[in-house]
């Protein structure tokens, strides 16, 4: 252990020269600290807050995988350029040593920015909430809705269906059923979130409807007529849900003038939301995620830097990176390839081949990636979603023990079978 | 080996002189499409010349991932980073007209819509609004399409009632106007204190609006008309040569025959007061603008809506009982489409008007139908004051109520004025008369 340790102090010393890590620290902070004087939300001060979130988390995570895949390529390669590999492996340590030690040494320096990055964040939100241009009790409405982290709780499925979707006609009404945990005893309020498609599509003014909800304790816990727009997300108040159990919450389509259909066309579209955590607790949960993403990352650069010269190390991984962070690229080519009509007559043989091709390597890709699609903490940081701690887990698991390990004795075992002594012309 | 380096470079320099060529080629094609970066880009702020020139062809690039992020959540209903979006995406592409107007457009329209508060409305309106105004019509200052689309903003998103809630845009335009000038205009003999954010934020340059208002006639800025007005009169005057005004002479035509059939504004927001009647002194200005834009466009559409134009100030000037200056009107009318001789004269036609179904009018028409009688009633000669002014009044009152009570009114309910009001604002035309 002393050894991989004394590896790691090296690699941070080695970091720490390259300068890569002040100019990411200098990044970060430039980013961070200018962010709220260049967002222009839509006019009122939630936006600016829930931009910031979304854009400060987005840059700082994109700027530390940057840097972690660039400092996680060169960590070996540049060291076999520059035959200072030589000085450690003529010394008694393994592969695995050598690539443990270096790993912990970057994940150290990540860290670090990571801990930089979180701290600012915060510090900034606290800042943007308390310069709002908004008289008291309206800052006091924005820090509890902006500071407030909510546990979405989904309908439970019906008997028979498939899904929680639902088509209320004119008149009609529909009910769905959300279990309540003993989380929720004594909660202030919860929010019904909501979205709704209208048919007809070209419909777009606001739908009247009426939402009632109640639980086997609290019979008229909501009863409200509502006029809401189509597809807009919208939030209910529902005051305070006292008892474990189930929520049973009605809608009824009450727009017959003009007659118009509402759907509810997934689980997503409509939750009960419940007061969980604090922002700050969730942001922890967040930058947890975002070091295991970390881990992953400066693995997948290591282990190109192992197999690669500098250059095409970086190339490779920040081509894996770059997929990382194409959004549903990968996994559109994964299942459609490069053309979405194969059907067509004049679809020659060889694009069929290619289109194949494509597909099968965006397949594993989007295989080999999935986990960090899965592990996103700007999935629930902008939209106040709690973040639970069983995800952080699995996402430390994966992202930070199992994937790395992987890496680690794919990358010791290259490193071992390498020559790293060849001269250079 | 130098014989290789000689080679090699001679085969970068034919690459070098092939990538040339290419690029005339190119430039030719930006041009002929009018997607060329033009000379003002010197002028621009850094800003502006950094994301056009430093990110180079990576730029296209950015814009798409920045469309498809918008188009994605607006699809969601999250349209809290579209005025950002929208205003990363303008800027990358500043010479393109076309899509400031369209930002401009979903964020007054769309996205305005999705909201039922009616303060987040009149937001996206303004956004959509801003957008233009302060950055579209920045970067390109020559393009008469931008003013147009401003304009449009201003006439028919707050100015007509197809939003729900225009009377809400129409009270607060009022307002923020009513700060700005204490009543309909501003005193440009005196200019106050507040000259400078007419200027730098709502781009309302003094000279520019004494100007129209020398050319055109009083006018009440509170109103979004006049906005609409202005704008187009802006564009018009600073269009790029070759490019198409004939937008901006619609703009000014319709605009001013708004105002004349609805500038003269009673207003209290505070009171929720919003009546608008005729401007009659309007009528030589409104005449003026599209006997101008007729000259200038040489377009018959333009010589069609004079014709109605003519029409309908013929059947105002008969309601407020002045039936010499409807008679002119209706000479001119006859005039401008001497195939109307054949069909009608002019007593034919006042019949006519008398017994149109007021239900079926447009609002600001049934309006001007109303006070006009009332009107008629206090302005008659005193012996004779007494005898008709009941009868009008008598008849003007059917009138209100025939039109309050049709459910196809529905929509401009909220500002078809109490009878009273009219009542009112007759009695004050007739005073001042």
């Amino acid at each position: 252990m002393r050894k991989i340790a004394a590896i790691a102090a090296l690699t941070i010393r080695s970091a720490i020269r390259s300068r890569v890590i002040a100019v990411a620290a200098a990044a970060i902070i430039a980013v961070i600290i200018g962010l709220p004087f260049v967002i222009k939300g839509d006019g009122t001060p939630e936006s600016q807050s829930i931009i910031f979130i979304n854009y400060s988390f987005g840059l700082l995570m994109f700027v530390l995988s940057l840097t972690a895949t660039w400092c996680g390529a060169g960590a070996i390669s540049l060291e076999i350029g520059e035959r200072q590999i030589q000085l450690l492996i003529t010394k008694p340590l393994r592969s695995v040593q050598i690539w443990a030690g270096k790993l912990l040494g970057l994940m150290t320096v990540n860290l670090v920015l990571l801990a930089l990055g979180g701290a600012l964040i915060s510090a900034m939100i606290h800042w943007t909430l308390g310069t709002a241009e908004t008289n008291k009790t309206g800052q006091n409405d924005l820090r509890r809705k902006i500071m407030t982290v909510y546990r979405a709780v989904p309908p439970l499925k019906a008997s028979g269906l498939q899904s929680s979707q639902a088509a209320i006609s004119p008149g009609q009404s529909f009910s769905w059923r959300f279990e309540l945990t003993k989380r929720t005893t004594g909660a202030q309020f919860a929010l019904l979130k909501f979205r709704f498609i209208p048919s007809p599509f070209s419909h777009q003014t606001p739908v009247a409807g009426v939402w009632r909800a109640a639980t086997e304790k609290q019979a008229d816990l909501l009863n409200k007529t509502l006029s809401n727009s189509p597809n807009m997300t919208v939030y209910l108040n529902i005051p305070k849900i006292d008892p474990a159990g189930i929520l049973k919450l009605e809608y009824q389509n009450i727009q017959t003038n003009p007659a118009v259909t509402v759907f509810f066309p997934s689980g997503n579209d409509l939750s009960l939301l419940i007061p969980e955590s604090s922002f700050e607790a969730n942001l922890l949960r967040g930058l947890i995620i975002g070091f295991a993403r970390l881990a992953f990352f400066t693995s997948l650069g290591m282990i190109a830097g192992t197999l690669f010269t500098f250059p095409v190390a970086v190339f490779a991984s920040l081509g894996l990176l770059a997929m990382a962070f194409s959004g549903g690229f990968v996994r559109q080519l994964a299942e459609r390839g490069l053309s979405t009509d194969t059907s067509c007559e004049q679809f020659s043989i060889i694009a069929f081949m290619l289109n194949d091709m494509v597909r099968v390597s965006f397949r594993f890709f989007a295989f080999v990636l999935s986990p960090l699609e899965r592990f996103d903490p700007l999935a629930f940081l902008p939209d106040s979603l709690f973040i639970p701690w069983s995800l952080t887990g699995q996402s430390f698991a994966v992202l930070c023990c199992l994937y790395p390990l992987i890496l680690l004795l794919i990358g010791a075992g290259c490193l071992r079978r390498r020559e790293v002594g060849i001269s250079s012309v | 080996m130098k014989k290789k380096y000689v080679f090699l470079l001679l085969v970068a320099a034919l690459f070098f002189w092939a990538a040339g060529q290419t690029r005339i080629g190119l430039t030719k094609t930006r041009e002929r499409q009018n997607i060329v970066l033009s000379d003002q880009s010197a002028n621009n702020p850094p800003f502006i010349v950094l994301t056009t020139v430093a990110l180079g062809g990576f730029r296209g690039l950015v814009v798409d991932i920045l469309w498809m992020r918008l188009i994605s959540l607006q699809k969601e209903g999250k349209v809290f980073e579209i005025a950002q979006l929208a205003d990363w995406i303008t800027k990358l592409e500043p010479q393109f007209a076309t899509i400031w107007a369209f930002h401009a457009w979903n964020m007054a329209y769309n996205i305005s819509i999705l909201y039922s508060n009616p303060e987040l409305r009149w937001l996206w309106v303004k956004n959509g609004i801003q957008l233009l105004r302060d950055n579209g019509l920045k970067y390109n200052p020559g393009e008469p399409i931008l003013y147009r689309e401003l304009g449009w903003i201003y006439q028919h998103k707050i100015g007509q009632s197809w939003d729900d809630m225009h009377v809400y845009y129409k009270h607060k335009l009022a307002k923020e106007m009513d700060g700005l000038f204490r009543g309909p205009r501003p005193d440009y003999a005196k200019p106050n204190s507040k000259i400078q954010i007419m200027r730098a934020e709502y781009k309302l340059f003094p000279e520019i609006m004494r100007s129209i208002e020398e050319y055109y006639g009083q006018l009440d800025w509170r109103l979004p008309e006049t906005h609409a007005l202005y704008w187009a009169y802006r564009g018009l005057h600073s269009a790029d040569a070759g490019k198409d005004t004939s937008l901006c002479d619609h703009m000014i035509c319709q605009s001013m025959a708004a105002e004349f059939l609805q500038g003269r504004l009673l207003i209290n927001p505070d009171a929720g007061i919003y009546v608008s009647a005729p401007q009659l002194d309007l009528l030589p200005g409104t005449i003026k603008a599209y006997e101008d834009a007729m000259k200038r466009q040489q377009m018959d559409i333009f010589k069609m809506a004079y014709v109605n134009f003519l029409s309908e100030a013929v059947f105002v000037f008969h309601v407020y009982g002045d039936d010499q200056n409807a008679r002119k009107l209706f000479d001119k009318m006859l005039s401008e489409e001497p195939k109307f001789k054949a069909q009608m004269n002019f007593e034919k036609y006042l019949l006519k008007c008398d017994h149109f179904n007021i239900t079926e009018l447009p609002m600001a028409d049934a309006v001007a139908w109303i006070e006009g009688l009332l009107y008629q009633g206090y302005s008659n000669p005193p012996d004779q004051r007494q005898q008709n002014a009941a009868e009008l009044r008598e008849r003007a009152l059917n009138l209100w109520k025939q039109y309050a009570a049709n459910p196809q009114n529905r929509k401009s309910s909220e500002i078809f004025p109490a009878f009273e009001m009219l009542d009112e604002q007759a009695k004050q035309r007739a005073k001042h008369k």
